[in-house]
Protein backbone atom coordinates (compact mmCIF):
# COMPACT_ATOMS: atom_id res chain seq x y z
CA UNK A 1 0.00 0.00 0.00
CA UNK A 2 1.17 3.61 -0.32
CA UNK A 3 2.01 5.24 3.26
CA UNK A 4 0.25 8.19 2.04
CA UNK A 5 -2.15 10.65 4.53
CA UNK A 6 -5.89 9.21 3.72
CA UNK A 7 -4.57 5.36 2.99
CA UNK A 8 -6.54 3.33 4.79
CA UNK A 9 -5.17 -0.35 5.83
CA UNK A 10 -7.17 -2.65 4.17
CA UNK A 11 -9.39 -4.62 7.52
CA UNK A 12 -8.66 -7.84 9.26
CA UNK A 13 -11.50 -9.67 10.01
CA UNK A 14 -10.81 -12.37 12.77
CA UNK A 15 -13.16 -14.23 13.94
CA UNK A 16 -16.42 -15.43 15.00
CA UNK A 17 -13.51 -15.36 18.62
CA UNK A 18 -14.39 -19.14 20.14
CA UNK A 19 -13.17 -20.19 23.86
CA UNK A 20 -10.20 -22.21 21.89
CA UNK A 21 -8.60 -18.75 20.22
CA UNK A 22 -8.50 -17.34 23.63
CA UNK A 23 -6.78 -20.56 25.31
CA UNK A 24 -4.58 -20.82 22.72
CA UNK A 25 -3.28 -17.69 23.23
CA UNK A 26 -3.14 -17.57 26.72
CA UNK A 27 -0.52 -20.92 26.38
CA UNK A 28 1.23 -19.37 23.15
CA UNK A 29 1.32 -15.71 24.94
CA UNK A 30 1.70 -17.38 28.80
CA UNK A 31 -1.04 -14.57 29.59
CA UNK A 32 -3.10 -16.30 32.77
CA UNK A 33 -5.25 -14.31 33.94
CA UNK A 34 -8.37 -16.86 34.46
CA UNK A 35 -10.42 -13.69 33.21
CA UNK A 36 -10.01 -15.15 29.61
CA UNK A 37 -10.60 -18.84 29.67
CA UNK A 38 -12.57 -19.78 32.98
CA UNK A 39 -16.00 -18.95 32.51
CA UNK A 40 -17.39 -19.53 35.58
CA UNK A 41 -14.91 -16.96 37.36
CA UNK A 42 -15.41 -14.76 34.78
CA UNK A 43 -18.94 -14.03 35.71
CA UNK A 44 -17.96 -14.26 39.19
CA UNK A 45 -16.31 -10.93 38.19
CA UNK A 46 -19.18 -9.78 36.84
CA UNK A 47 -17.77 -10.23 33.76
CA UNK A 48 -20.09 -11.20 30.30
CA UNK A 49 -18.37 -14.14 29.68
CA UNK A 50 -14.59 -14.79 29.28
CA UNK A 51 -13.16 -11.62 27.77
CA UNK A 52 -10.73 -11.61 24.87
CA UNK A 53 -6.70 -10.27 26.05
CA UNK A 54 -6.04 -7.24 25.38
CA UNK A 55 -2.35 -7.57 24.00
CA UNK A 56 -3.99 -10.38 21.48
CA UNK A 57 -6.00 -7.83 20.19
CA UNK A 58 -2.64 -6.05 19.97
CA UNK A 59 -1.10 -8.24 18.43
CA UNK A 60 -3.85 -8.67 15.79
CA UNK A 61 -3.14 -4.84 14.96
CA UNK A 62 0.83 -5.87 14.67
CA UNK A 63 -0.18 -8.79 12.18
CA UNK A 64 -2.22 -6.05 10.40
CA UNK A 65 0.75 -3.68 10.15
CA UNK A 66 3.21 -6.13 9.42
CA UNK A 67 1.08 -7.84 6.52
CA UNK A 68 1.14 -3.97 5.05
CA UNK A 69 4.59 -3.77 6.31
CA UNK A 70 6.07 -6.79 4.34
CA UNK A 71 10.10 -6.85 4.79
CA UNK A 72 10.06 -3.19 3.60
CA UNK A 73 9.24 -1.52 6.91
CA UNK A 74 9.12 -1.65 11.11
CA UNK A 75 6.69 -1.18 13.83
CA UNK A 76 8.74 1.72 15.58
CA UNK A 77 5.88 2.67 18.23
CA UNK A 78 2.21 1.69 18.78
CA UNK A 79 -0.15 2.86 21.59
CA UNK A 80 -3.78 1.16 21.89
CA UNK A 81 -6.29 1.75 24.83
CA UNK A 82 -8.35 -0.83 25.44
CA UNK A 83 -11.91 0.64 24.98
CA UNK A 84 -14.47 -2.33 25.06
CA UNK A 85 -14.49 -6.37 25.54
CA UNK A 86 -15.27 -8.97 23.20
CA UNK A 87 -16.15 -12.20 23.86
CA UNK A 88 -16.75 -15.48 22.05
CA UNK A 89 -18.85 -15.43 18.95
CA UNK A 90 -18.12 -11.58 18.33
CA UNK A 91 -16.23 -11.41 14.59
CA UNK A 92 -13.83 -8.50 15.09
CA UNK A 93 -12.55 -6.02 12.03
CA UNK A 94 -8.86 -4.68 12.85
CA UNK A 95 -8.06 -1.25 10.49
CA UNK A 96 -6.25 2.03 10.09
CA UNK A 97 -5.93 4.79 8.74
CA UNK A 98 -2.48 6.95 7.55
CA UNK A 99 -3.00 10.47 9.45
CA UNK A 100 0.67 11.63 8.41
CA UNK A 101 3.86 11.13 6.42
CA UNK A 102 7.30 12.31 6.34
CA UNK A 103 10.12 11.41 4.01
CA UNK A 104 13.25 11.70 5.43
CA UNK A 105 17.36 9.90 4.78
CA UNK A 106 15.72 7.54 2.31
CA UNK A 107 12.97 6.75 4.91
CA UNK A 108 8.86 7.42 5.29
CA UNK A 109 7.62 7.94 8.57
CA UNK A 110 4.29 7.17 8.86
CA UNK A 111 1.27 7.76 11.33
CA UNK A 112 -1.10 5.47 11.80
CA UNK A 113 -4.65 5.81 13.34
CA UNK A 114 -6.00 2.17 14.47
CA UNK A 115 -8.94 0.40 16.27
CA UNK A 116 -10.69 -2.65 16.20
CA UNK A 117 -14.16 -3.33 16.51
CA UNK A 118 -16.54 -6.13 16.82
CA UNK A 119 -19.73 -7.21 15.22
CA UNK A 120 -22.39 -5.96 18.18
CA UNK A 121 -20.51 -2.45 16.52
CA UNK A 122 -18.77 -1.65 19.57
CA UNK A 123 -14.92 -0.04 19.36
CA UNK A 124 -12.82 -2.30 21.59
CA UNK A 125 -9.38 -0.38 20.89
CA UNK A 126 -8.55 2.25 19.62
CA UNK A 127 -4.94 3.70 19.27
CA UNK A 128 -2.23 4.47 16.82
CA UNK A 129 1.02 3.46 15.43
CA UNK A 130 4.07 5.11 13.92
CA UNK A 131 5.98 2.69 11.19
CA UNK A 132 9.58 3.47 8.79
CA UNK A 133 9.01 2.36 5.55
CA UNK A 134 12.71 1.78 3.18
CA UNK A 135 11.25 4.47 0.24
CA UNK A 136 11.07 2.88 -3.07
CA UNK A 137 10.81 -0.48 -1.33
CA UNK A 138 6.72 -0.55 0.17
CA UNK A 139 3.87 -1.92 -1.66
CA UNK B 1 -27.38 20.01 55.19
CA UNK B 2 -27.44 18.19 52.03
CA UNK B 3 -24.63 15.93 50.68
CA UNK B 4 -22.04 17.66 48.41
CA UNK B 5 -20.27 16.28 46.21
CA UNK B 6 -17.05 17.26 48.17
CA UNK B 7 -18.97 15.07 50.99
CA UNK B 8 -19.21 12.29 48.85
CA UNK B 9 -15.34 12.57 47.55
CA UNK B 10 -14.62 12.67 51.28
CA UNK B 11 -16.45 9.73 52.23
CA UNK B 12 -14.79 8.09 48.94
CA UNK B 13 -11.52 8.29 49.98
CA UNK B 14 -12.57 7.31 53.37
CA UNK B 15 -12.74 3.80 51.41
CA UNK B 16 -9.63 3.94 49.45
CA UNK B 17 -8.68 0.56 47.79
CA UNK B 18 -5.01 2.14 48.02
CA UNK B 19 -3.84 1.86 51.35
CA UNK B 20 -0.39 3.67 52.21
CA UNK B 21 1.89 1.26 51.70
CA UNK B 22 0.85 1.41 48.08
CA UNK B 23 1.65 4.64 47.12
CA UNK B 24 5.19 4.19 49.06
CA UNK B 25 6.20 2.04 46.10
CA UNK B 26 5.10 4.48 43.47
CA UNK B 27 8.75 5.46 41.79
CA UNK B 28 10.10 2.05 43.06
CA UNK B 29 11.74 -0.43 40.17
CA UNK B 30 12.21 -4.42 40.44
CA UNK B 31 14.59 -6.16 38.26
CA UNK B 32 16.26 -7.06 35.67
CA UNK B 33 14.26 -10.52 36.41
CA UNK B 34 15.69 -13.87 34.82
CA UNK B 35 16.55 -13.44 31.06
CA UNK B 36 13.84 -15.07 28.40
CA UNK B 37 15.31 -16.58 25.67
CA UNK B 38 13.58 -15.72 22.29
CA UNK B 39 13.33 -19.70 21.03
CA UNK B 40 12.49 -19.79 17.34
CA UNK B 41 10.00 -22.59 18.20
CA UNK B 42 7.85 -20.52 20.46
CA UNK B 43 7.77 -18.08 18.25
CA UNK B 44 6.61 -19.55 15.21
CA UNK B 45 3.64 -20.99 17.70
CA UNK B 46 3.22 -17.57 18.83
CA UNK B 47 2.62 -16.40 15.10
CA UNK B 48 0.15 -19.01 14.36
CA UNK B 49 -1.77 -18.44 16.92
CA UNK B 50 -2.33 -14.92 15.76
CA UNK B 51 -2.53 -16.06 12.32
CA UNK B 52 0.51 -13.90 11.46
CA UNK B 53 2.28 -15.53 7.89
CA UNK B 54 4.55 -12.49 7.23
CA UNK B 55 7.81 -14.46 5.93
CA UNK B 56 10.21 -12.20 8.54
CA UNK B 57 8.90 -14.24 10.90
CA UNK B 58 9.70 -17.50 10.00
CA UNK B 59 11.93 -17.81 7.24
CA UNK B 60 15.69 -16.83 8.03
CA UNK B 61 16.34 -15.77 4.25
CA UNK B 62 13.95 -13.69 3.97
CA UNK B 63 13.99 -12.28 6.97
CA UNK B 64 18.16 -11.80 6.08
CA UNK B 65 16.75 -9.61 3.41
CA UNK B 66 14.41 -7.59 5.05
CA UNK B 67 14.68 -4.35 7.10
CA UNK B 68 15.41 -6.03 10.32
CA UNK B 69 18.27 -8.55 9.22
CA UNK B 70 17.02 -11.11 11.09
CA UNK B 71 13.88 -12.87 12.51
CA UNK B 72 12.62 -10.12 14.39
CA UNK B 73 10.63 -10.80 17.68
CA UNK B 74 6.81 -10.11 17.61
CA UNK B 75 6.71 -6.81 19.62
CA UNK B 76 3.52 -8.42 21.78
CA UNK B 77 5.55 -12.09 22.56
CA UNK B 78 7.53 -10.75 25.99
CA UNK B 79 4.20 -8.82 27.32
CA UNK B 80 2.65 -11.35 29.44
CA UNK B 81 5.85 -14.27 29.55
CA UNK B 82 8.00 -13.34 32.47
CA UNK B 83 8.75 -14.67 35.20
CA UNK B 84 10.39 -11.68 37.33
CA UNK B 85 11.13 -8.19 36.37
CA UNK B 86 7.88 -7.40 34.34
CA UNK B 87 4.60 -5.57 35.43
CA UNK B 88 2.81 -8.81 36.63
CA UNK B 89 5.86 -9.30 38.98
CA UNK B 90 5.45 -6.24 40.34
CA UNK B 91 3.06 -6.95 43.29
CA UNK B 92 1.07 -3.45 44.31
CA UNK B 93 -0.99 -3.98 47.62
CA UNK B 94 -4.59 -3.23 47.09
CA UNK B 95 -7.88 -3.47 48.40
CA UNK B 96 -9.20 -5.12 44.83
CA UNK B 97 -9.92 -8.33 43.22
CA UNK B 98 -10.42 -6.98 39.78
CA UNK B 99 -7.78 -6.84 37.46
CA UNK B 100 -7.64 -5.63 33.64
CA UNK B 101 -5.51 -4.34 31.21
CA UNK B 102 -6.80 -0.76 30.15
CA UNK B 103 -3.45 0.82 27.77
CA UNK B 104 -0.60 -0.25 26.33
CA UNK B 105 2.62 1.90 24.69
CA UNK B 106 5.33 -0.03 22.60
CA UNK B 107 8.29 1.94 21.98
CA UNK B 108 10.83 -0.15 19.72
CA UNK B 109 14.20 1.53 20.57
CA UNK B 110 16.16 -1.72 18.29
CA UNK B 111 14.42 -4.48 17.06
CA UNK B 112 14.43 -7.79 19.16
CA UNK B 113 15.24 -10.75 17.75
CA UNK B 114 15.71 -14.56 17.84
CA UNK B 115 17.85 -15.62 19.45
CA UNK B 116 18.48 -12.91 21.63
CA UNK B 117 17.84 -13.08 25.46
CA UNK B 118 16.20 -10.51 27.22
CA UNK B 119 15.71 -9.24 30.77
CA UNK B 120 12.82 -6.80 32.03
CA UNK B 121 12.74 -4.21 34.76
CA UNK B 122 9.87 -2.44 36.00
CA UNK B 123 9.32 1.08 37.33
CA UNK B 124 5.73 1.75 38.78
CA UNK B 125 5.06 5.58 37.49
CA UNK B 126 1.88 6.22 38.80
CA UNK B 127 -0.96 5.15 40.78
CA UNK B 128 -4.48 7.07 39.81
CA UNK B 129 -7.66 6.63 42.08
CA UNK B 130 -10.93 7.90 40.95
CA UNK B 131 -14.28 7.07 41.58
CA UNK B 132 -17.18 6.26 39.39
CA UNK B 133 -20.52 5.15 39.27
CA UNK B 134 -19.94 1.94 39.60
CA UNK B 135 -17.48 2.72 42.51
CA UNK B 136 -13.34 3.11 42.59
CA UNK B 137 -11.11 2.51 39.73
CA UNK B 138 -7.16 2.27 40.76
CA UNK B 139 -5.23 2.99 37.28
CA UNK B 140 -1.38 1.33 37.52
CA UNK B 141 0.74 2.89 35.18
CA UNK B 142 4.23 0.98 35.02
CA UNK B 143 7.21 1.31 32.47
CA UNK B 144 8.78 -1.66 31.28
CA UNK B 145 11.89 -1.93 30.08
CA UNK B 146 13.54 -4.50 27.92
CA UNK B 147 16.77 -5.20 27.99
CA UNK B 148 19.57 -7.37 25.75
CA UNK B 149 22.95 -9.20 27.07
CA UNK B 150 24.39 -5.89 26.48
CA UNK B 151 22.29 -4.18 29.03
CA UNK B 152 20.90 -1.73 26.31
CA UNK B 153 17.15 -0.90 26.09
CA UNK B 154 15.70 -2.54 22.99
CA UNK B 155 12.03 -1.84 23.91
CA UNK B 156 9.80 0.59 26.19
CA UNK B 157 6.41 -0.84 27.23
CA UNK B 158 4.10 1.76 28.99
CA UNK B 159 1.62 -0.30 30.63
CA UNK B 160 -1.86 0.34 32.57
CA UNK B 161 -3.43 -1.82 34.43
CA UNK B 162 -7.17 -0.99 36.38
CA UNK B 163 -7.57 -2.84 39.86
CA UNK B 164 -11.21 -2.39 41.47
Amino acid sequence: MDWKPGAELPPLVVGPMTTEMLVRWTAAAEDYNPIHYDQAFAKEQALPDVIMHGPYKLALLCRLLHRELGAHGWIRRIQVRYTGMDVPGDVLEFGGRVERAEDAGGERWALVSLYARNGRGATTVQGEAEVVIRIGESG
Amino acid sequence: MSETAGDRAREGAGASLVPPEAWELVGQQIGPGNPVVVHANEVERFCKVIGEDNPIFFDEEAARASVYGGRPMPLTFPLTRFDSGDERSFHVPLHATRRVRGEDELIVLRPIKVGDAVRARTRLVDIQEKTGRSGSLVFLKFETEYLLDDDEVAMIVRTTIVRR
